[in-house]
Formats: C-alpha cells, structure tokens, sequence
C-alpha cells in the first residue's frame, strides 16, 4: 500500500461513502491498482476505479489506437487515432479524477516487465486480449500473491473470475486449453458488462465488503440475457498451481 | 431419453442457444456432445476426428465441471441439462 493521503474534502464521494464508509475510501485511496491493457475491458475496469477514489492506477499497454478500437474503447478519442494507448488512457483517467496518481507503461507484458509490474501493485486485472499474456501475467501475480481479476470477452459473451492466490485454484486450472482464434468481433456493451465487474472485484477486495467470485467462473451472455456460474476445483496435477503450492 | 444442451458464446452462434436432443437410455456427455456436433456443420468445434471432445470445451453438468476426457464416464438421465462454454479471449 502506498502512503496516506487525507481524506477528499469535496463532495465527490458522497454517493459511495454511505457504501463504503470513510474507512474503505481510505482503504481505496492506499492502494494501486494494476490494469493490464488499455483496451475494451480496461476502458471501463480503469475508469470506475479511477472515480471511484483508487488512489494509484499502473495502466499498461504497447499498442497504438486504430479506428476499429473506438466501438468500445471509451479511454481513446477519435482525435487520439495513432497515439500511444497508454498514454492517452493516462490523460482521459487524468481528467476525470484528477487526484488520482495514474501511471501509465506503453510497453510489452514479458516474464520481465510482469515481474516488475506486479511488484508495485496490491491487485491485478487483466483486461488483456490472448492467453500467452494472460499466463505470464498471472503467473507473476500468483508468485507475489496478488489477486488477478480475469475477464474475457466476445461477441455478446464474456466470462470473468476472481483469482486470489492460496485460496483458489489458478488460471491454469481454469483454462486448460483455449479455442482457435482470429479476429475477434466484440460489441462494446459486453466490454463495458465485464470490465465493469472486474472494477467491482477490486473494490470488494479493496474495502473488504462482498463476496468475491471466486472459485467460479462467470459465464455471461447479452444476447440471451442468460448467466451461468461454473465451479472451478483445482485440477490434478495442474502444472502449475501444484508445483506452487499455497 | 431427451436431454437439452445450453451453448454460450460461439458454440451459441454454431449450434443455437438450446437443442433438446434424443439420446439411447445409458448415454453419456460425450455422446450428447458427439450427437450435438452433429447437428451443425462446425462440428470441429467440439470434437476431433476420433470423436474426443476437444480439451477447450468447457462441459457443466449438475453445477459441476465436467472434463473432456471424463465426459465419456457419465452417465446421462432423462430431462438432464449440459451446458457448453468455450473459454472466450478478447478484451
Ligand atoms: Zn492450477
């Protein structure tokens, strides 16, 4: 957790206080908050955090915006085609909370940069779009013992959970294998439905309130407005979580 | 007996939202998976060519979590529900 800063003396929270009481917006104004892509999930992941009074946010991706991110990329203006995501998301979150430290990394998730990144953070989510990141993520993550929110998203669907090392299984154990892939089509509703739920997470772990999902795996789908929870065990012989133990 | 088969995201868009299907008395997940594959013309989807359900599939029976290769293990009772999700990777 970083230092402390006083309490806001505006009335920006006053909506969410009675929620959380002073003692969890202090609790969120100590913490950092690591956004791994600054995408569709992380669109609306990083801007309900930021408002929310999340005193540090580590935004990071390497891309440049294309045209074809504005259906759901809201952090990027079609005036910021070509910049750096990253540093256009810094200056949106800049804006919209202006207190909060947001710091933002135009660079590549690897085994190296994720070790350092994970290191500054008191949570992950990962808002990013393929699983051989996702991996190296998560396993830094799961190696300091921090929770990683995992989200994913196509067309009308997504699928989100809550991976809290020690007490669930890993991202592994969950994802054995994935699907082909290719281009995928997204609308940018089903981004704003789980990147959302991600920033819920990490407010329920942050202030200590809820029930995290955890454990389970959300299973979402717009089209038909239907939503499933699987329970996920820890698989044997899972190659990683067995080798790391609680 | 008829079970029904409930598909999200893709396997959705392959196979409709909900099939019931018409399965010989002792019939397993796999062979609702196998009979469902056939029904649609991505049957690559779900299974290979030697009718395994591909490891991708993610199979939920009685709210537990059914693996590819147990599939074949259980056996399936009138009215019963499977629901298919492959694991989605956008963001
Ligand atoms: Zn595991």
């Amino acid at each position: 957790m970083k230092g402390e800063k006083p309490l806001y003396k505006s009335s920006r929270f006053e909506r969410q206080l009675p929620l959380i009481g002073s003692e969890g917006q202090k609790k969120l104004e100590n913490s950092t908050v690591l956004i791994a892509g600054a995408g569709g999930l992380g669109s609306p992941a990083a801007t309900y955090l930021a408002l929310a009074g999340v005193g540090e946010i580590i935004i990071v991706d390497d891309d440049n915006i294309q045209e074809s991110n504005l259906n759901r990329q809201f952090l990027h203006s079609a005036a910021s085609v070509g910049r750096r995501k990253a540093y256009s998301a810094e200056s949106t979150l800049h804006e919209l909370a202006p207190d909060a430290s947001i710091i933002a990394h135009p660079i590549r998730i690897d085994r190296t940069s994720a070790r350092q990144l994970v290191r500054d953070a008191d949570i992950v989510i990962d808002a990013l779009d393929n699983y051989e990141t996702r991996f190296i993520l998560h396993d830094s993550a799961w190696a300091v013992g921090i929770p990683y929110i995992h989200g994913a998203i196509e067309g009308f669907s997504g699928q989100l959970t809550s991976i809290i090392p020690g007490k669930s299984p890993c991202l592994s154990c969950l994802i054995p294998g994935t699907p082909p892939g290719g281009k995928i089509p997204v609308i940018g509703a089903t981004a704003g439905v789980i990147g959302s739920m991600q920033a819920m997470e990490v407010i329920k772990f942050l202030t200590g309130t809820g029930t995290m999902i955890t454990g389970r795996l959300l299973i979402w789908d717009g089209l038909s407005g239907r939503s499933e929870y699987l329970k996920i065990g820890r698989r044997k012989n899972c190659h990683f979580c067995s080798d790391h133990g609680e | 007996m008829k079970v029904t088969i409930r598909c999200y995201a893709r396997f959705r868009d392959a196979f409709g939202e909900e099939q019931e299907i018409d399965l010989p008395p002792g019939s397993t997940v796999r062979d609702a998976v196998i009979t469902l594959a056939k029904t649609g013309p991505d049957a690559e989807l779900l299974v290979d060519d030697a009718q395994n359900i591909r490891s991708y599939v993610m199979i939920m029976y009685h709210d537990e979590r059914i693996s590819p290769i147990d599939a074949g293990l259980i056996t399936l009772a009138d009215g019963d529900l499977i629901i298919l999700f492959p694991p989605v990777s956008g963001g």
